[in-house]
C-alpha cells in the first residue's frame, strides 16, 4: 500500500502535472494524474490560486490552468521544503 | 562589580557566579531559536503553508523570550543597563519582575503555539483557548499575590517561576508525544532528535524547579538546555543541507 502523502507533496504533484504539460492543462487531466477526488482537487486548487503558484484561465472552451513562478520556485525548492516540514512534523 | 541590591531580590534563581554563563547561554538559545525561525519564513515565503509560518512564530517568541532573559541578568551584572532604565523609571524592582514576567509570557506563548501548531488543525479558535488559558494561568496567581502583598513579595515571583515551568512541562510533554508519535510514522531520523530535544527541555524544565533549593540544578538545566537546543540545530542544518 503507498504511503499516505503529504499537503506538500500533493501540491508538488499537482505542480508538476500542470508544469508538465507545458504551463496549461485542464481540470480532468489535473484530476486524473494527481490522484485525488474532485472535491479534494477543487481545494487544492483553490488553495494554489489564492497563493499565486496557479493561474485559471477561463476561455471558451472551458477553464486551463498554468503554473507561475512562485509555483516553479516552489518546484525548485521542494526537497528542502519537504526535508524541512518532515523533520519538524509540519506536513 | 557592583551589583543592583534592590534589583537583586528578584533573582531567586540564578546564583550570582552564574549569571554571566547563564547570559551566555540566553544568548545562544536565542540565536539558535532565531535561526529555527529565520529558516521557517523562509521557507513560508517559499511555500505559503500556515504551519511553517506558525512554526516560525514558535521559535521566535521562544527566541525573544531568551533576549528578555539575557536583558534582565545583564541588568544585574552590568549597573550601566539599571542606569539607563532609571531614566525611565525609579520602580527598578518593579522593571525587573516585569522583564521576568514578559519572559515567562513570551516563552509559554510560543510552546502554546508550537503545540496548536502540531495539532494540524486550523482554528483560531483553539489557538485563542490554548495560549489565552496558558496567558491567564500565569497572569492570575500573580495579580492575586499582587493584590494581597505590597509591595510585591518574592514569593509572587516564585509563584510566576513555578507556574510557568509547569505550563512549560505540559506543554512539552504533548511536544514530545507529537514527536515520538510523528517519528514512528516518518521514522525520519531528524524528527527523533527533535523529540529528544523535547525530551530534554522537559527535564530541564523539572530539574529548574529544584534550583530553588539546589543551585548545581540550575547548571544543569542549562546544559541540558544547551544539549537540546543543539540537537534543534542539528536537525536544521540536516534539513536545510543541498
Amino acid at each position: 500500500m503507498n504511503k499516505k502523502r503529504s499537503k506538500f507533496e500533493i501540491i508538488k504533484d499537482i505542480l508538476e502535472v500542470i508544469k508538465n504539460r507545458n504551463g496549461k492543462i485542464k481540470p480532468t487531466h489535473i484530476l486524473y494524474k494527481s490522484n485525488l477526488s474532485y472535491g479534494m482537487m477543487e481545494e487544492y486548487l483553490n488553495e494554489l490560486i489564492k497563493k499565486d503558484f496557479v493561474v485559471e484561465n477561463k476561455n471558451p472552451k472551458g477553464k486551463t490552468y498554468s503554473i507561475t513562478d512562485k509555483g516553479h520556485a516552489y518546484l525548485d525548492q521542494y526537497k528542502m521544503i519537504a526535508e524541512f516540514t518532515d523533520s519538524f512534523g509540519l506536513g | 562589580m557592583t551589583k543592583s541590591p534592590s534589583f537583586m531580590t528578584y533573582f531567586y534563581l540564578v546564583p550570582t557566579e552564574f549569571l554571566e554563563f547563564s547570559i551566555a547561554m540566553e544568548i545562544l538559545f536565542a540565536i539558535i531559536t532565531m535561526s529555527v525561525a529565520f529558516f521557517s519564513f523562509r521557507i513560508y515565503r517559499i511555500s505559503r503553508q500556515r504551519e511553517t509560518k506558525l512554526f516560525g512564530i514558535s521559535f521566535a517568541l521562544i527566541s525573544i523570550s531568551y533576549v528578555v532573559w539575557a536583558i534582565v541578568h545583564s541588568a544585574i551584572v552590568f549597573p550601566s543597563i539599571v542606569r539607563i532604565a532609571q531614566l525611565f523609571t525609579q520602580n527598578i524592582s518593579r522593571l525587573g519582575g516585569i522583564g521576568l514576567l514578559m519572559q515567562v509570557m513570551l516563552f509559554i506563548s510560543g510552546l502554546g503555539t508550537l503545540s496548536y501548531t502540531n495539532l494540524k488543525i486550523k482554528s483560531g479558535k483553539a489557538y485563542y483557548l490554548i495560549v489565552g488559558l496558558a496567558i491567564i494561568a500565569i497572569i492570575a496567581p500573580l495579580v492575586v499575590t499582587l493584590m494581597i502583598f505590597e509591595p510585591v513579595e518574592s514569593s509572587a515571583l516564585y509563584g510566576l517561576l513555578i507556574t510557568s515551568r509547569i505550563l512549560s512541562v505540559f506543554f512539552l510533554t504533548f511536544l514530545i508525544y507529537s514527536y515520538f508519535k510523528e517519528y514512528s510514522r516518518n521514522g525520519n531520523g531528524k524528527t527523533l532528535l527533535i523529540g529528544l530535544a523535547f525530551s530534554l527541555l522537559l527535564i530541564s524544565s523539572v530539574n529548574f524547579i529544584f534550583s530553588l533549593t539546589y543551585y548545581e540544578a540550575y547548571i544543569i538545566g542549562h546544559i541540558l538546555e544547551l544539549i537540546a537546543y543543539l540537537f534543534i540545530l542539528i536537525s536544521l542544518i540536516l534539513s536545510i543541507r543541498k
